[in-house]
């Protein structure tokens, strides 16, 4: 939950940052990294060339929309992850156009050849698929490690509603992967 | 929550989440590309506040030398508020004339708001629309060359084929990111 003595803080330095204070961007960005950092490379399932990318482009956007953050909102950390989450959700629709464009079935094809890239392109896909709540929990739970109580005291919520929002979120996450493999799969068979 | 486990690679993701040590010199080379950011937004609001002072002033010394000779000669102040009135006049004309303009909706005055627009916007077609307009209002208006190519080529990223075919009226811009953009994928 955010406490005023965090967003007191934020505020602080987003103002110095406006300013053109690089001693406060400094001390913005070391500490806001690591955590970003940890959520990027969750997002893109441990693809570190993509999530290198994503992280550069989330943070080349957050400089340049610093006054758009508003502390009182949400704090540091929620902002750039949704910063990073359109990003990424950007980059698969402008790789898929792309891709689409230049040789239909291309990338499944070269991704057939490794499994294991094969299986993070999808799984990373899916998280950009599935509904951004149901993203949330999903790293509450699994990437945070907290534990449903937890989540339910931080959202405002019942445990009970909570535990709901896990197996609709695994479902979702589900649903996401399958539609994705069968479309790689059909993919993959047009262009035999 | 083990009632309904997921396929194995899912499952596995969840439970044993991907975790990779940031590279430092990434680390340190997305601090030095975005702490050139800083210094370059308060120096662009510095000129523009010293330009607008300079106006101020040009326009305050202006009208006190007329005065002052209006004074002595015949009264002639219905002129003089005329002429006051131009440059207001000469900020006034509409950014772009061209096709890619946004539906009806109310244009944000500013490329950078525009860019942001397009960044959140749901919709392709509008992304397009609204990174083209926003380069050109970078290019044309604020001649920032490096944001204008970058709002172009996301424009590019999301546009048809056809779109990125080379045209008569692309400007100059343009016409080389699509050169590039052709090469490149």
């Amino acid at each position: 939950m955010q406490t005023s003595g965090q967003g007191d803080a934020e505020a602080a330095l987003r103002d110095a940052v406006l300013s053109g204070d690089q001693v406060a961007w400094r001390r913005l960005y070391d500490g806001a990294f690591a955590t970003l950092w940890a959520y990027v490379v969750w997002r893109c399932a441990g693809n570190r060339h993509l999530a290198e990318e994503i992280a550069q482009e989330t943070w080349l956007i957050a400089v340049r929309r610093m006054r758009a953050f508003d502390p009182r909102r949400s704090r540091l950390q929620a902002w750039l992850r949704g910063i990073a989450a359109k990003v990424l959700q950007n980059h698969f629709r402008s790789v898929r156009r792309r891709g689409e464009l230049a040789r239909p079935g291309m990338e499944a094809t070269q991704a057939s050849v490794d499994e294991r890239s094969l299986q993070t392109e999808l799984i990373a896909r899916s998280l950009a698929d599935i509904p951004e709540r149901h993203e949330a929990v999903l790293r509450a739970k699994y990437l945070d490690l907290l534990s449903v109580a937890q989540i339910a005291a931080d959202w405002g919520e019942t445990p009970k509603s909570i535990e709901s929002l896990l197996t609709r979120a695994r479902h979702s996450f589900r649903s996401a992967y399958e539609n994705r493999a069968q479309d790689t799969l059909t993919s993959n068979e047009s262009t035999t | 929550m083990n009632d309904d486990l997921l396929p194995e690679p899912l499952e596995h993701f969840l439970q044993t989440p991907p975790s990779l040590p940031a590279a430092e010199e990434m680390r340190e080379a997305i601090f030095d590309r975005t702490c050139r950011l800083v210094p370059q937004r308060l120096w662009r609001r510095g000129m523009y506040i010293v330009a607008g002072l300079a106006a101020a002033v040009a326009l305050a010394v202006g009208a006190y030398v007329i005065s002052g000779l209006g004074k002595g000669e015949s009264p002639s102040k219905p002129d003089m508020v005329e002429r006051k009135k131009e440059p207001e006049e000469k900020q006034k004309p509409p950014p772009l004339a061209d096709q890619k303009k946004p539906p009806a909706a109310a244009k944000p005055a500013h490329p950078l708001d525009l860019e942001w627009t397009a960044f959140d916007a749901a919709d392709d077609r509008q992304k397009v629309r609204l990174y083209f307009q926003a380069g050109d209002l970078y290019l044309d208006q604020h001649k920032d060359y490096e944001s204008a190519a970058r709002c172009y080529q996301q424009a590019l990223h999301f546009s048809e084929a056809r779109e990125r075919e080379i045209r008569v009226s692309d400007n100059w811009l343009v016409m080389a990111l699509k050169r590039d953009y052709g090469k490149e994928y």
